[in-house]
């Protein structure tokens, strides 16, 4: 009876250490898919022209074309590169946890990941799906802080698996709970990218970016005395929510389109 | 309008200012504006019929006129006193092609592509002189169609690879496929699909078909794909009177970046009830590095060699085009365990002026010819196929090792 007791008080204590933790995970997993809901299209299609335009100091610049095509709801998208000529009818496909890229080449599909580069660029394959925010990351800190002429609320986050780009981030979310700037983090917490999105388009009743502005905080070269970061910009023009064909997702597709 | 164009001219300037390296990470700055913050959707949305439809039909080729020598060596044994065992033999190459691709509708495409080169040897009259150009070989001619938006055909004159080897693939059951006429059709079923082929086989191969009889030239196809979070799972099958039955299944999934595939295939013959021969592949394909390299590295072991000895394994390193001049390395070794027979491939390729392109291969053969790996050997690598194709075709006297030099003028238009 005395074992009992002592078990039920155990169980008590342990209750109530863990129900606000429980509450303020909730309540995290709640801020990070108001802002996810934000930028997810879970009821239409989406589609749109990328441009994305990578600048290595000393190098040059190289421009990437290629049409985005998102299915949020059954996690799927699809990128068809459409210039340089040189890599025309490249595509990457992502359903659910899988991401293909097609090769036009060799007419071969290779398994990739979300975390590589995309195109050789500071974009990775993860930054063209829809926003997962609230399934991989738990919101660890917040502050209010002025970010040029907004007010934001700066959230730190911290993943909740290891399958995502970044293990740690912090996000500067508007009063529309729109994220205006990202800084990605490695597991040693050494700052390894920044992220600007300084204007969005609206989209139906949603939000898609318009200019994305990504610095590389370790690749770059000093020119002239002076360390310059490599950035890639990118473009989003043209998006659409008509309804997509569901060939489009699909390996076939890729291989229809390829010149 | 005239917010847009502030914000461009923000955009502009942030970038520019930073490209006189008077920011590095000055991000901030973008954000001075608070009305630049949101725009309205553009009323035009893209035209995603454009990306599979052009009025206009496509027409580009290639021209390619090239020579080199091959110095060989017969066998390694003696090599310098046996008189013959070297030779250096020169060769010429003359290569011509043409690619047609037409897409009056989004649903509708016709694609060929058609070459002619010399030296050739009509496969029906072997001993003629090979000083000779080819007639116009149909090297795909296919057309594409597109029913209800998810029903995809392609039918013709077409290559199919099916299979997740680089370097041996067992799984690759139409092969052959180029060398007949096929349709191929491919319908959305769960997160991947299901992809079936009837084709007439080797109508149009180098060697006249064994049979004059239409059914024993068509062969069915199925290949279903489907996926499990991060695994991919394929079932495939093949049946054409002889050979008979060939079924396969593979699993796929990327760990720590890394592609890796398991596949088994088993080869019924004409008589189903018993099992004739199988093979089983392990394959690892990575791709990456900020400097791109790709490594494969294969494990094949094939019943049909006795007494389970049929071990092979085979290695290959690819480099990107990211070396100074854009030479381009690769490396292709396969060897076979149960006869200690190899071949060893090392080519380099890469511009010496515009137009112009210089070649170098050191092709290495020991053992057994052909060893017990070539059952189920790729014939190309992806990225030095250009090797391959010279040492099929143009290296005399099967060399136990040579040193091949190439130099080809070739122009694409």
């Amino acid at each position: 009876m005395r074992n009992r007791s002592q078990l039920a008080g155990c169980l008590a204590l342990i209750g109530s250490v863990l129900a606000p933790l429980s509450a303020q995970t909730k309540e995290s997993s709640d801020i990070l898919q108001v802002i996810d809901a934000q930028v997810s299209f879970l009821d239409q299609d989406f589609a749109a022209e990328y441009t994305v335009t990578q600048e290595k100091p000393g190098q040059g610049s190289s421009v990437t074309k290629a049409a985005v095509f998102r299915r949020d709801r059954e996690d799927k998208f699809l990128i068809l590169v459409l210039e340089p000529s040189a890599d025309k009818g490249k595509g990457y496909l992502k359903i659910g946890d899988t991401l293909w890229i097609y090769d036009p080449v060799s007419r071969r599909f290779n398994v990739s990941s979300a975390r590589n580069r995309f195109q050789n660029s500071n974009a990775r394959n993860s930054d063209f799906t829809s926003s997962t925010l609230a399934k991989d990351y738990r919101i660890t800190g917040e502050s209010a802080q002025k970010l040029g002429a907004y007010a934001t609320q700066v959230y730190e986050l911290e993943a909740l698996h290891n399958e995502v780009s970044f293990p740690f981030m912090k996000i500067w979310v508007d009063e529309n709970n729109l994220v205006r700037k990202f800084e990605d983090y490695s597991l040693s917490r050494q700052l390894l990218r920044t992220t600007a999105i300084p204007t969005y388009q609206r989209v139906g009743d949603r939000f898609v970016p318009a200019h994305i502005v990504i610095v590389d905080a370790l690749q770059g070269r000093t020119v002239s005395g002076v360390f310059r970061n490599e950035r890639t910009i990118i473009t989003v023009a043209k998006p659409t929510l008509n309804r997509l064909a569901d060939l489009i997702f699909t390996q076939a597709y890729l291989e229809r389109t390829s010149r | 309008m005239g917010r847009a164009l502030f914000r461009a001219t923000l955009l502009f300037l942030w970038l520019g200012a930073s490209a006189f390296g008077q920011v590095t990470d000055g991000v901030d700055d973008m954000f001075d504006d608070p009305n630049a913050g949101i725009v309205e959707q553009p009323e035009e949305g893209m035209d995603v019929d454009a990306l599979t439809a052009d009025k206009k039909p496509r027409l580009s080729g290639s021209a390619t006129v090239g020579g080199g020598f091959v110095l060989g060596m017969a066998r390694w044994e003696n090599p310098f006193a046996d008189p013959g065992v070297i030779g250096l033999t020169p060769f010429y190459l003359v290569e011509g092609g043409l690619k047609l691709d037409f897409r009056p509708a989004s649903s509708l495409r016709l694609y060929g592509n058609f070459t002619v080169n010399s030296p050739y040897v009509d496969p029906a009259h072997p001993a003629d002189t090979s000083i000779a150009f080819s007639p116009v070989l149909v090297e795909e001619l296919f057309l594409d169609y597109t029913l209800a938006e998810s029903l995809f055909f392609r039918l013709g004159k077409q290559e199919i690879t099916w299979g997740q080897g680089r370097l041996f693939n067992p799984g690759n059951f139409l092969l052959t496929a180029i060398d007949g006429i096929s349709i191929k059709g491919f319908l959305p079923v769960g997160p991947n699909g299901l992809t079936l082929v009837g084709l007439g086989e080797g109508v149009f191969g180098p060697v006249a078909p064994a049979s004059s009889n239409l059914a024993e030239l068509i062969a069915a196809a199925g290949l279903f794909e489907t996926s499990l979070s991060r695994l991919t799972l394929g079932l495939s099958a093949y049946y054409r009177v002889d050979p008979g039955l060939r079924s396969g299944a593979y699993l796929k999934t990327p760990i720590a970046g890394v592609d890796v595939a398991l596949e088994g295939v088993l080869e019924w013959g004409p008589d189903p009830t018993g099992l004739d021969s199988a093979a089983v592949l392990a394959s690892l394909f990575w791709e990456g590095g900020r400097r791109k390299w790709q490594l494969i590295l294969e494990y094949l072991f094939d019943s049909s060699v006795p007494d389970y000895l049929g071990h092979s394994m085979g290695l290959g390193i690819l480099a990107g085009n990211w070396l100074p001049g854009g030479w381009k390395p690769g490396l292709r070794w396969v060897h076979s365990f149960a006869d200690v027979s190899g071949q060893l491939l090392l080519g380099l390729e890469g511009p010496l002026a515009p137009y112009l392109r210089l070649a170098v291969a050191f092709p290495f053969r020991y053992g057994n010819t052909p060893g017990n790996y070539s059952r189920y050997l790729v014939a190309e690598l992806p990225g030095i196929e250009y090797l391959q194709r010279i040492e099929d075709g143009r290296i005399p006297g099967d060399p136990a090792a040579a040193v091949l030099v190439m130099l080809t003028l070739s122009v694409d238009f």
